[in-house]
Protein backbone atom coordinates (compact mmCIF):
# COMPACT_ATOMS: atom_id res chain seq x y z
CA UNK A 1 0.00 0.00 0.00
CA UNK A 2 1.13 3.36 -0.69
CA UNK A 3 0.80 5.49 2.53
CA UNK A 4 1.24 9.79 2.15
CA UNK A 5 1.42 9.33 5.94
CA UNK A 6 2.36 7.06 8.56
CA UNK A 7 2.57 7.35 12.14
CA UNK A 8 3.81 5.28 14.61
CA UNK A 9 2.80 5.12 18.23
CA UNK A 10 2.70 9.07 18.67
CA UNK A 11 3.03 10.02 22.24
CA UNK A 12 3.14 14.04 23.50
CA UNK A 13 2.79 15.21 26.59
CA UNK A 14 1.48 18.14 27.62
CA UNK A 15 2.35 20.26 31.00
CA UNK A 16 -1.53 18.97 32.08
CA UNK A 17 -1.18 15.54 30.34
CA UNK A 18 -0.94 13.04 27.18
CA UNK A 19 -2.78 14.57 23.90
CA UNK A 20 -1.54 11.54 21.83
CA UNK A 21 -0.97 7.97 23.43
CA UNK A 22 0.54 5.50 21.23
CA UNK A 23 -1.71 6.79 17.73
CA UNK A 24 -1.14 4.89 14.65
CA UNK A 25 -2.65 5.74 11.55
CA UNK A 26 -2.22 4.97 7.54
CA UNK A 27 -3.14 8.23 4.82
CA UNK A 28 -3.63 6.70 1.31
CA UNK A 29 -2.45 8.28 -1.10
CA UNK A 30 -5.47 9.82 -2.73
CA UNK A 31 -7.65 9.38 -0.30
CA UNK A 32 -9.64 11.98 0.94
CA UNK A 33 -9.20 10.69 5.29
CA UNK A 34 -11.69 11.64 7.72
CA UNK A 35 -10.19 12.63 11.53
CA UNK A 36 -12.62 12.09 13.85
CA UNK A 37 -12.72 12.33 17.52
CA UNK A 38 -14.33 14.49 19.77
CA UNK A 39 -12.86 17.80 21.43
CA UNK A 40 -9.78 17.12 23.19
CA UNK A 41 -9.33 13.49 21.35
CA UNK A 42 -5.78 14.44 19.69
CA UNK A 43 -6.89 15.91 16.48
CA UNK A 44 -5.10 18.98 16.33
CA UNK A 45 -2.41 17.69 18.37
CA UNK A 46 -1.25 14.88 15.32
CA UNK A 47 -1.41 17.96 12.59
CA UNK A 48 0.89 19.60 14.59
CA UNK A 49 3.05 17.47 14.90
CA UNK A 50 3.11 16.29 10.82
CA UNK A 51 3.36 20.31 10.37
CA UNK A 52 6.34 20.34 12.26
CA UNK A 53 4.78 22.72 14.72
CA UNK A 54 5.79 20.92 17.70
CA UNK A 55 7.83 18.08 18.32
CA UNK A 56 6.52 14.21 19.32
CA UNK A 57 7.28 13.21 22.93
CA UNK A 58 7.78 9.56 21.26
CA UNK A 59 6.78 7.66 18.55
CA UNK A 60 7.52 8.43 14.70
CA UNK A 61 5.93 8.99 12.01
CA UNK A 62 7.16 9.53 7.99
CA UNK A 63 5.57 11.37 5.44
CA UNK A 64 5.94 10.24 1.80
CA UNK A 65 7.97 7.30 3.36
CA UNK A 66 10.07 10.21 4.94
CA UNK A 67 11.29 9.78 8.64
CA UNK A 68 10.12 12.96 11.07
CA UNK A 69 14.02 13.08 12.68
CA UNK A 70 15.49 13.08 9.18
CA UNK A 71 16.66 16.46 7.54
CA UNK A 72 14.69 15.43 4.79
CA UNK A 73 11.36 15.78 6.18
CA UNK A 74 11.35 19.93 5.49
CA UNK A 75 11.89 18.66 1.45
CA UNK A 76 9.17 16.21 2.36
CA UNK A 77 6.86 19.12 3.87
CA UNK A 78 7.62 21.39 0.81
CA UNK A 79 4.81 18.78 -1.11
CA UNK A 80 2.28 19.19 1.25
CA UNK A 81 -0.27 22.33 2.39
CA UNK A 82 -1.99 22.71 5.12
CA UNK A 83 -4.92 25.20 7.77
CA UNK A 84 -4.66 24.28 11.11
CA UNK A 85 -7.33 25.58 13.34
CA UNK A 86 -7.41 29.26 12.09
CA UNK A 87 -6.56 29.89 8.35
CA UNK A 88 -3.13 31.45 8.20
CA UNK A 89 -3.73 34.70 6.46
CA UNK A 90 -2.16 38.36 6.96
CA UNK A 91 -5.85 40.46 7.87
CA UNK A 92 -4.15 43.53 6.06
CA UNK A 93 -3.57 42.11 2.99
CA UNK A 94 -5.58 41.64 0.26
CA UNK A 95 -6.35 37.81 -0.61
CA UNK A 96 -3.47 38.43 -3.88
CA UNK A 97 -1.28 39.97 -1.79
CA UNK A 98 -1.48 37.43 0.50
CA UNK A 99 -0.85 34.62 -2.18
CA UNK A 100 1.88 36.81 -3.26
CA UNK A 101 3.05 36.50 -0.18
CA UNK A 102 3.01 32.65 0.10
CA UNK A 103 4.75 32.62 -3.32
CA UNK A 104 7.93 34.34 -2.20
CA UNK A 105 7.89 32.48 0.69
CA UNK A 106 8.02 29.19 -1.34
CA UNK A 107 10.38 30.80 -3.55
CA UNK A 108 8.29 30.04 -6.31
CA UNK A 109 10.11 32.39 -10.04
CA UNK A 110 6.84 33.82 -10.58
CA UNK A 111 3.33 34.69 -9.59
CA UNK A 112 1.70 32.27 -12.94
CA UNK A 113 -0.65 30.76 -11.50
CA UNK A 114 -1.75 32.73 -8.75
CA UNK A 115 -5.26 34.08 -10.47
CA UNK A 116 -6.26 30.79 -11.27
CA UNK A 117 -5.89 29.40 -7.52
CA UNK A 118 -8.18 32.78 -6.67
CA UNK A 119 -10.59 31.35 -8.99
CA UNK A 120 -10.26 27.90 -7.69
CA UNK A 121 -11.31 28.83 -4.38
CA UNK A 122 -13.47 31.68 -5.74
CA UNK A 123 -11.81 34.73 -4.51
CA UNK A 124 -10.89 35.90 -7.84
CA UNK A 125 -13.40 38.93 -7.70
CA UNK A 126 -12.24 40.35 -4.19
CA UNK A 127 -9.95 43.11 -5.44
CA UNK A 128 -8.72 45.01 -3.08
CA UNK A 129 -10.75 43.98 -0.34
CA UNK A 130 -8.68 43.46 3.08
CA UNK A 131 -8.60 39.61 3.91
CA UNK A 132 -9.93 41.21 7.54
CA UNK A 133 -12.87 42.48 5.84
CA UNK A 134 -13.90 38.89 4.22
CA UNK A 135 -16.41 36.19 5.68
CA UNK A 136 -15.33 33.51 7.59
CA UNK A 137 -15.89 31.67 4.36
CA UNK A 138 -14.05 33.68 2.21
CA UNK A 139 -10.89 33.40 4.87
CA UNK A 140 -11.30 28.96 5.00
CA UNK A 141 -10.92 29.48 1.73
CA UNK A 142 -8.10 31.80 1.48
CA UNK A 143 -6.51 29.95 3.41
CA UNK A 144 -6.91 26.73 1.67
CA UNK A 145 -5.41 28.77 -1.45
CA UNK A 146 -2.20 30.03 0.53
CA UNK A 147 -1.89 26.20 1.82
CA UNK A 148 -2.11 25.03 -1.88
CA UNK A 149 0.52 27.68 -3.53
CA UNK A 150 2.78 24.99 -3.53
CA UNK A 151 1.01 22.76 -5.77
CA UNK A 152 0.98 19.86 -3.18
CA UNK A 153 -0.42 16.91 -3.53
CA UNK A 154 -1.05 16.48 0.26
CA UNK A 155 -3.63 18.99 2.33
CA UNK A 156 -4.05 18.83 5.72
CA UNK A 157 -7.51 21.12 6.58
CA UNK A 158 -8.33 20.79 10.34
CA UNK A 159 -11.82 21.52 11.05
CA UNK A 160 -12.41 23.20 7.71
CA UNK A 161 -16.14 23.72 8.28
CA UNK A 162 -16.14 25.31 11.66
CA UNK A 163 -17.77 28.51 12.29
CA UNK A 164 -19.26 28.06 8.39
CA UNK A 165 -22.99 28.87 7.28
CA UNK A 166 -24.37 26.20 5.38
CA UNK A 167 -23.61 27.44 1.86
CA UNK A 168 -19.82 27.92 3.10
CA UNK A 169 -19.61 24.17 3.87
CA UNK A 170 -20.84 23.31 0.92
CA UNK A 171 -18.16 25.51 -0.80
CA UNK A 172 -16.05 23.84 1.17
CA UNK A 173 -16.83 20.58 0.65
CA UNK A 174 -17.21 21.07 -3.32
CA UNK A 175 -14.02 22.56 -3.05
CA UNK A 176 -12.22 19.38 -1.30
CA UNK A 177 -13.70 16.99 -3.70
CA UNK A 178 -12.54 19.27 -7.00
CA UNK A 179 -9.18 18.72 -5.58
CA UNK A 180 -9.20 15.43 -5.05
CA UNK A 181 -10.54 14.47 -8.25
CA UNK A 182 -9.49 17.05 -10.79
CA UNK A 183 -6.06 17.12 -8.80
CA UNK A 184 -5.42 13.93 -7.65
CA UNK A 185 -4.73 15.88 -3.86
CA UNK A 186 -4.63 13.27 -1.20
CA UNK A 187 -6.60 15.41 1.72
CA UNK A 188 -6.68 14.57 5.47
CA UNK A 189 -9.58 16.63 7.03
CA UNK A 190 -10.51 16.27 10.43
CA UNK A 191 -13.75 17.25 12.23
CA UNK A 192 -16.51 16.81 14.49
CA UNK A 193 -19.33 17.23 12.02
CA UNK A 194 -19.66 13.77 10.85
CA UNK A 195 -22.33 13.97 8.49
CA UNK A 196 -20.27 16.54 6.65
CA UNK A 197 -17.35 14.33 6.30
CA UNK A 198 -19.57 11.13 5.17
CA UNK A 199 -20.08 12.99 2.27
CA UNK A 200 -16.49 13.89 1.60
CA UNK A 201 -14.38 11.03 3.10
CA UNK A 202 -13.24 7.89 1.51
CA UNK A 203 -11.57 6.47 4.28
CA UNK A 204 -12.08 7.20 8.10
CA UNK A 205 -10.00 7.17 11.42
CA UNK A 206 -11.83 7.46 14.69
CA UNK A 207 -9.69 9.03 17.80
CA UNK A 208 -10.31 8.72 20.85
CA UNK A 209 -8.27 10.11 24.03
CA UNK A 210 -5.16 10.54 21.77
CA UNK A 211 -5.55 6.49 20.32
CA UNK A 212 -6.22 5.42 17.03
CA UNK A 213 -9.86 3.28 17.61
CA UNK A 214 -10.45 2.36 14.02
CA UNK A 215 -9.46 2.94 10.55
CA UNK A 216 -11.93 1.76 8.06
CA UNK A 217 -12.36 2.49 4.39
CA UNK A 218 -15.62 4.23 3.55
CA UNK A 219 -17.26 1.08 1.44
CA UNK A 220 -16.52 -1.02 4.62
CA UNK A 221 -18.01 1.65 6.69
CA UNK A 222 -21.31 1.95 4.19
CA UNK A 223 -21.44 -1.91 4.93
CA UNK A 224 -21.15 -2.09 8.59
CA UNK A 225 -23.69 1.05 8.42
CA UNK A 226 -25.80 -0.50 6.25
CA UNK A 227 -29.34 -0.90 6.92
CA UNK A 228 -30.33 -4.77 7.98
CA UNK A 229 -32.66 -7.01 9.85
CA UNK A 230 -30.50 -8.38 12.66
CA UNK A 231 -31.52 -11.66 14.04
CA UNK A 232 -30.30 -13.56 17.04
CA UNK A 233 -30.61 -17.34 16.94
CA UNK A 234 -29.95 -19.94 18.83
CA UNK A 235 -28.10 -21.80 16.08
CA UNK A 236 -27.26 -19.63 12.66
CA UNK A 237 -26.57 -22.38 10.72
CA UNK A 238 -30.08 -23.58 9.69
CA UNK A 239 -30.88 -19.67 9.60
CA UNK A 240 -28.59 -19.45 6.42
CA UNK A 241 -29.81 -22.71 5.03
CA UNK A 242 -33.28 -20.76 4.87
CA UNK A 243 -32.28 -17.59 3.84
CA UNK A 244 -30.04 -19.32 0.97
CA UNK A 245 -33.33 -20.91 0.00
CA UNK A 246 -35.53 -17.65 -0.22
CA UNK A 247 -32.55 -16.27 -1.75
CA UNK A 248 -31.43 -13.02 0.25
CA UNK A 249 -28.35 -11.47 0.93
CA UNK A 250 -27.09 -11.83 4.63
CA UNK A 251 -23.77 -11.41 6.54
CA UNK A 252 -23.34 -13.64 9.61
CA UNK A 253 -22.17 -11.96 12.77
CA UNK A 254 -21.69 -14.55 14.99
CA UNK A 255 -22.52 -18.28 15.65
CA UNK A 256 -26.07 -17.09 16.87
CA UNK A 257 -26.59 -13.35 15.09
CA UNK A 258 -26.89 -12.52 11.32
CA UNK A 259 -27.77 -9.95 9.43
CA UNK A 260 -30.04 -9.91 6.62
CA UNK A 261 -30.14 -7.31 3.92
CA UNK A 262 -33.41 -7.62 2.19
CA UNK A 263 -37.14 -7.42 3.77
CA UNK A 264 -37.39 -11.44 4.27
CA UNK A 265 -41.45 -12.41 4.93
CA UNK A 266 -40.31 -13.08 8.99
CA UNK A 267 -43.60 -15.36 9.00
CA UNK A 268 -42.24 -17.33 6.35
CA UNK A 269 -38.59 -17.08 7.87
CA UNK A 270 -39.74 -17.63 11.32
CA UNK A 271 -41.86 -20.74 10.27
CA UNK A 272 -38.92 -22.17 8.44
CA UNK A 273 -36.81 -21.84 11.18
CA UNK A 274 -39.59 -23.67 14.06
CA UNK A 275 -39.51 -26.54 11.22
CA UNK A 276 -35.62 -26.83 11.60
CA UNK A 277 -35.55 -26.86 14.90
CA UNK A 278 -33.71 -23.18 15.54
CA UNK A 279 -35.16 -21.07 18.03
CA UNK A 280 -35.57 -16.81 17.29
CA UNK A 281 -34.38 -14.94 20.35
CA UNK A 282 -34.67 -11.69 18.92
CA UNK A 283 -35.21 -9.80 15.39
CA UNK A 284 -34.90 -6.33 15.18
CA UNK A 285 -34.17 -3.58 12.34
CA UNK A 286 -30.51 -2.24 12.51
CA UNK A 287 -29.49 1.39 11.06
CA UNK A 288 -26.33 2.71 11.80
CA UNK A 289 -25.29 5.98 10.84
CA UNK A 290 -21.98 7.27 11.03
CA UNK A 291 -22.97 9.16 14.24
CA UNK A 292 -24.02 6.03 15.98
CA UNK A 293 -21.12 3.83 14.62
CA UNK A 294 -18.69 6.08 16.09
CA UNK A 295 -20.82 6.44 19.27
CA UNK A 296 -20.48 2.32 19.56
CA UNK A 297 -16.65 3.21 18.77
CA UNK A 298 -15.86 5.54 21.38
CA UNK A 299 -18.57 5.35 24.07
CA UNK A 300 -20.79 8.38 24.62
CA UNK A 301 -19.21 9.54 27.30
CA UNK A 302 -18.38 12.92 28.08
CA UNK A 303 -15.85 15.30 26.74
CA UNK A 304 -13.38 15.54 29.48
CA UNK B 1 16.11 31.80 3.98
CA UNK B 2 16.42 34.28 1.08
CA UNK B 3 13.12 33.08 -0.04
CA UNK B 4 12.03 34.42 3.85
CA UNK B 5 13.57 37.58 3.63
CA UNK B 6 11.87 37.95 0.20
CA UNK B 7 8.76 37.45 1.83
CA UNK B 8 9.40 39.81 5.15
CA UNK B 9 10.40 42.81 3.27
CA UNK B 10 8.10 42.62 1.15
CA UNK B 11 5.67 42.50 3.95
CA UNK B 12 7.58 44.90 5.65
CA UNK B 13 6.97 47.42 2.55
CA UNK B 14 3.44 46.96 2.92
CA UNK B 15 3.40 47.90 6.76
CA UNK B 16 1.39 50.55 7.97
CA UNK B 17 2.69 50.07 11.48
CA UNK B 18 6.73 50.01 9.95
CA UNK B 19 5.96 53.34 8.49
CA UNK B 20 3.61 55.02 11.14
CA UNK B 21 7.21 54.42 13.28
CA UNK B 22 9.79 55.63 10.47
CA UNK B 23 7.67 58.91 10.15
CA UNK B 24 6.86 59.17 13.45
CA UNK B 25 10.61 59.37 14.42
CA UNK B 26 11.46 61.65 11.65
CA UNK B 27 8.98 64.03 12.98
CA UNK B 28 10.26 63.89 16.24
CA UNK B 29 13.45 63.81 15.18
CA UNK B 30 12.97 67.09 12.69
CA UNK B 31 10.13 68.95 15.45
CA UNK B 32 12.18 68.58 18.53
CA UNK B 33 15.31 70.10 16.59
CA UNK B 34 13.70 72.82 14.93
CA UNK B 35 12.23 73.35 19.44
CA UNK B 36 15.70 73.07 20.83
CA UNK B 37 17.30 75.20 18.24
CA UNK B 38 14.87 78.14 18.84
CA UNK B 39 14.37 77.77 22.43
CA UNK B 40 18.34 78.62 22.64
CA UNK B 41 18.71 80.79 19.51
CA UNK B 42 15.92 82.56 21.82
CA UNK B 43 18.49 82.39 24.64
CA UNK B 44 21.11 83.35 22.68
CA UNK B 45 22.85 80.16 23.90
CA UNK B 46 22.57 78.42 20.71
CA UNK B 47 26.18 76.72 20.55
CA UNK B 48 26.94 73.68 17.66
CA UNK B 49 24.89 70.93 16.03
CA UNK B 50 26.81 68.30 18.74
CA UNK B 51 24.71 69.52 21.41
CA UNK B 52 21.56 68.43 20.02
CA UNK B 53 22.05 66.03 16.91
CA UNK B 54 22.05 62.57 18.95
CA UNK B 55 19.83 63.72 21.94
CA UNK B 56 16.99 61.11 20.23
CA UNK B 57 18.83 58.57 21.03
CA UNK B 58 17.68 57.32 24.27
CA UNK B 59 14.10 57.06 22.97
CA UNK B 60 14.89 54.68 20.03
CA UNK B 61 14.59 52.18 21.93
CA UNK B 62 11.24 52.41 22.76
CA UNK B 63 10.46 52.52 19.45
CA UNK B 64 11.97 49.59 18.00
CA UNK B 65 10.60 48.10 20.90
CA UNK B 66 7.03 49.16 19.71
CA UNK B 67 7.75 48.07 15.83
CA UNK B 68 9.55 44.78 17.10
CA UNK B 69 6.43 43.44 18.40
CA UNK B 70 4.17 44.79 16.78
CA UNK B 71 5.60 43.22 13.80
CA UNK B 72 6.15 39.76 15.20
CA UNK B 73 3.14 38.95 16.88
CA UNK B 74 1.49 39.12 14.07
CA UNK B 75 3.07 36.41 13.01
CA UNK B 76 1.86 34.43 16.03
CA UNK B 77 -1.45 36.22 16.15
CA UNK B 78 -2.05 35.58 12.46
CA UNK B 79 -0.96 32.46 12.53
CA UNK B 80 1.24 32.81 9.35
CA UNK B 81 4.07 31.99 11.42
CA UNK B 82 2.95 28.36 10.40
CA UNK B 83 2.97 28.59 6.64
CA UNK B 84 6.88 29.03 6.68
CA UNK B 85 6.75 26.32 8.94
CA UNK B 86 4.25 23.80 7.56
CA UNK B 87 5.83 24.42 4.01
CA UNK B 88 9.67 23.24 4.88
CA UNK B 89 11.70 26.26 6.18
CA UNK B 90 13.34 25.57 9.32
CA UNK B 91 13.08 26.73 12.62
CA UNK B 92 16.43 28.64 12.42
CA UNK B 93 15.71 30.35 9.12
CA UNK B 94 12.29 31.29 10.74
CA UNK B 95 14.28 33.01 13.59
CA UNK B 96 17.12 34.29 11.47
CA UNK B 97 15.05 36.01 8.76
CA UNK B 98 12.76 38.03 11.20
CA UNK B 99 15.82 39.39 13.49
CA UNK B 100 17.06 40.51 10.19
CA UNK B 101 14.22 41.96 9.23
CA UNK B 102 13.88 43.34 12.36
CA UNK B 103 17.20 44.57 12.60
CA UNK B 104 17.00 46.40 9.15
CA UNK B 105 13.82 47.81 10.16
CA UNK B 106 15.11 49.44 13.27
CA UNK B 107 18.25 50.50 11.20
CA UNK B 108 15.57 52.02 9.02
CA UNK B 109 13.86 54.20 11.91
CA UNK B 110 17.71 55.13 13.07
CA UNK B 111 18.26 56.83 9.51
CA UNK B 112 14.89 58.41 10.08
CA UNK B 113 16.34 59.87 13.62
CA UNK B 114 19.48 60.94 12.01
CA UNK B 115 18.16 62.50 8.49
CA UNK B 116 15.55 64.16 10.82
CA UNK B 117 18.09 65.61 12.48
CA UNK B 118 19.92 67.75 9.66
CA UNK B 119 17.10 70.09 9.98
CA UNK B 120 19.37 72.16 12.65
CA UNK B 121 22.13 72.35 10.43
CA UNK B 122 20.28 75.52 8.87
CA UNK B 123 20.46 77.06 12.67
CA UNK B 124 24.00 75.37 13.98
CA UNK B 125 26.00 74.10 10.63
CA UNK B 126 27.50 70.60 10.50
CA UNK B 127 28.52 68.46 13.32
CA UNK B 128 31.87 69.49 14.33
CA UNK B 129 33.19 66.36 15.77
CA UNK B 130 34.76 65.23 12.23
CA UNK B 131 34.29 62.51 9.92
CA UNK B 132 36.03 59.99 12.02
CA UNK B 133 34.17 61.16 15.46
CA UNK B 134 30.90 61.11 13.41
CA UNK B 135 31.32 57.70 12.03
CA UNK B 136 32.28 56.18 15.66
CA UNK B 137 28.98 57.29 16.28
CA UNK B 138 27.22 55.84 13.37
CA UNK B 139 28.52 52.43 14.04
CA UNK B 140 27.34 52.57 17.71
CA UNK B 141 23.96 53.39 16.52
CA UNK B 142 24.35 50.13 14.81
CA UNK B 143 25.59 48.47 17.40
CA UNK B 144 22.96 49.03 20.23
CA UNK B 145 20.31 48.85 17.41
CA UNK B 146 21.51 45.28 16.85
CA UNK B 147 21.78 44.83 20.60
CA UNK B 148 17.83 46.17 20.72
CA UNK B 149 16.48 43.78 18.01
CA UNK B 150 18.14 41.19 18.99
CA UNK B 151 16.50 41.30 22.54
CA UNK B 152 13.31 42.08 21.30
CA UNK B 153 13.28 39.26 18.81
CA UNK B 154 14.07 36.96 21.43
CA UNK B 155 10.92 38.09 23.39
CA UNK B 156 8.76 38.08 20.33
CA UNK B 157 9.79 34.56 18.91
CA UNK B 158 9.56 32.98 22.07
CA UNK B 159 6.63 34.46 23.45
CA UNK B 160 3.32 33.91 21.18
CA UNK B 161 0.83 35.59 23.75
CA UNK B 162 -0.34 39.08 23.28
CA UNK B 163 1.26 40.47 26.37
CA UNK B 164 4.69 40.41 24.39
CA UNK B 165 4.30 43.69 23.68
CA UNK B 166 4.02 44.93 27.15
CA UNK B 167 7.25 42.59 28.05
CA UNK B 168 9.09 44.04 25.50
CA UNK B 169 8.08 47.67 26.70
CA UNK B 170 8.73 46.71 29.97
CA UNK B 171 11.96 45.36 29.58
CA UNK B 172 13.22 48.67 27.56
CA UNK B 173 11.99 50.40 31.18
CA UNK B 174 14.13 48.03 32.89
CA UNK B 175 17.08 48.81 30.94
CA UNK B 176 16.86 52.47 31.11
CA UNK B 177 16.36 52.15 34.77
CA UNK B 178 19.30 50.09 35.49
CA UNK B 179 21.59 52.27 33.27
CA UNK B 180 20.29 55.61 34.34
CA UNK B 181 20.73 54.72 38.21
CA UNK B 182 24.56 53.20 37.11
CA UNK B 183 25.04 56.66 35.08
CA UNK B 184 23.82 59.15 37.57
CA UNK B 185 26.17 57.57 39.97
CA UNK B 186 29.04 57.91 37.99
CA UNK B 187 27.76 61.45 37.01
CA UNK B 188 27.74 62.01 41.08
CA UNK B 189 31.19 64.99 42.13
CA UNK B 190 34.51 64.33 43.63
CA UNK B 191 33.54 66.67 46.01
CA UNK B 192 30.67 68.76 47.23
CA UNK B 193 30.46 71.83 48.46
CA UNK B 194 28.12 72.98 51.07
CA UNK B 195 27.32 76.46 52.70
CA UNK B 196 27.67 76.99 56.34
CA UNK B 197 26.22 79.54 58.56
CA UNK B 198 27.56 80.30 61.65
CA UNK B 199 24.42 80.55 64.70
CA UNK B 200 26.29 83.55 65.81
CA UNK B 201 25.36 85.73 62.72
CA UNK B 202 29.10 85.67 60.97
CA UNK B 203 29.20 84.96 57.86
CA UNK B 204 28.89 82.13 55.87
CA UNK B 205 31.81 80.01 54.76
CA UNK B 206 32.03 77.41 52.03
CA UNK B 207 33.23 74.14 52.91
CA UNK B 208 34.61 71.32 50.37
CA UNK B 209 33.89 67.92 51.93
CA UNK B 210 34.53 64.53 49.90
CA UNK B 211 31.03 63.25 48.26
CA UNK B 212 29.88 59.72 50.06
CA UNK B 213 28.20 58.89 46.51
CA UNK B 214 31.14 59.31 44.57
CA UNK B 215 32.13 56.29 43.54
CA UNK B 216 35.93 55.37 42.64
CA UNK B 217 38.13 52.66 41.86
CA UNK B 218 36.89 48.70 40.90
CA UNK B 219 33.38 49.61 41.73
CA UNK B 220 33.84 53.09 39.46
CA UNK B 221 35.00 50.20 36.58
CA UNK B 222 32.23 48.28 36.83
CA UNK B 223 29.38 51.14 36.79
CA UNK B 224 31.67 52.26 33.70
CA UNK B 225 31.33 48.50 31.97
CA UNK B 226 27.64 48.37 33.00
CA UNK B 227 26.99 51.63 31.50
CA UNK B 228 29.19 50.83 27.80
CA UNK B 229 27.54 47.40 28.33
CA UNK B 230 23.80 48.01 28.09
CA UNK B 231 22.08 49.11 24.92
CA UNK B 232 20.24 51.88 27.15
CA UNK B 233 23.58 53.03 28.60
CA UNK B 234 25.23 53.38 25.32
CA UNK B 235 22.52 55.49 23.90
CA UNK B 236 21.97 57.19 26.72
CA UNK B 237 25.60 58.11 26.18
CA UNK B 238 25.17 59.33 22.76
CA UNK B 239 23.10 61.79 23.53
CA UNK B 240 25.74 63.88 24.73
CA UNK B 241 28.66 62.42 22.36
CA UNK B 242 30.21 61.28 26.08
CA UNK B 243 31.84 57.70 24.44
CA UNK B 244 34.56 56.76 26.28
CA UNK B 245 35.57 53.36 25.71
CA UNK B 246 34.31 52.90 22.08
CA UNK B 247 35.84 49.49 21.32
CA UNK B 248 34.04 47.65 24.38
CA UNK B 249 30.27 49.51 23.26
CA UNK B 250 30.85 47.42 20.00
CA UNK B 251 31.92 44.57 21.58
CA UNK B 252 29.05 44.70 24.54
CA UNK B 253 26.86 45.17 21.45
CA UNK B 254 28.27 42.04 19.77
CA UNK B 255 27.89 39.80 22.51
CA UNK B 256 24.78 40.67 23.51
CA UNK B 257 23.02 40.46 20.10
CA UNK B 258 25.18 36.97 19.56
CA UNK B 259 23.94 35.57 23.16
CA UNK B 260 20.57 36.61 22.84
CA UNK B 261 20.19 35.32 19.11
CA UNK B 262 22.00 32.34 19.64
CA UNK B 263 19.89 30.82 23.10
CA UNK B 264 16.93 32.53 21.01
CA UNK B 265 17.58 29.80 18.17
CA UNK B 266 18.24 27.23 20.95
CA UNK B 267 14.92 27.54 22.65
CA UNK B 268 12.76 28.50 19.57
CA UNK B 269 13.80 25.13 18.06
CA UNK B 270 12.12 23.39 21.18
CA UNK B 271 9.06 25.69 21.39
CA UNK B 272 6.05 23.98 20.77
CA UNK B 273 3.74 26.17 18.38
CA UNK B 274 0.19 26.17 18.23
Amino acid sequence: MDYILETKNLIKHYKNGKALNGLTMHVEKGAIYGFVGRNGAGKTTLIRLICGLQEPTEGTFTLYGCPNKSKEITKARRRMGAVVETPSIYLSMTAEENLKQQYQILGLPSYDGLKDLLELVRLGNTGKKKAKDFSLGMRQRLGIAVALAGDPDFLILDEPANGLDPQGIVEIRELILRLNRERQITVLISSHILDELSRLATHYGFIDNGRMVKEISAPELEASCRKCLRLTVSDARPLTTALDKMGLEYSVRSDTEVDVYEAPSVTELTLALHSAGCEVKNIHEHDESLESYYMNLVGGGSDD
Amino acid sequence: MTNLLRANFSRLKRDGMFWSCVLTVLACSIGFMVLWCLENAERGALTDLDEFYFRLSAAMGFFYAMFTCLFLSVEYGEGTIRNKLTVGHTRREVYLANFITVFAASLCMAAAWLVGGLAGVPFLGFLTIGPVGTALCFVIIVGFTAAFSAIYTFIGMLNDRRSATVITVAVWLILVLVSSIFENTLHEPEEITQMLVSVDGGAPAAVTEPNPYYISGIQRTIYEFVVDFLPTGQSSSLQNINIGHPVRMLLSSLGITAAFTLGGLRLFERKDLK
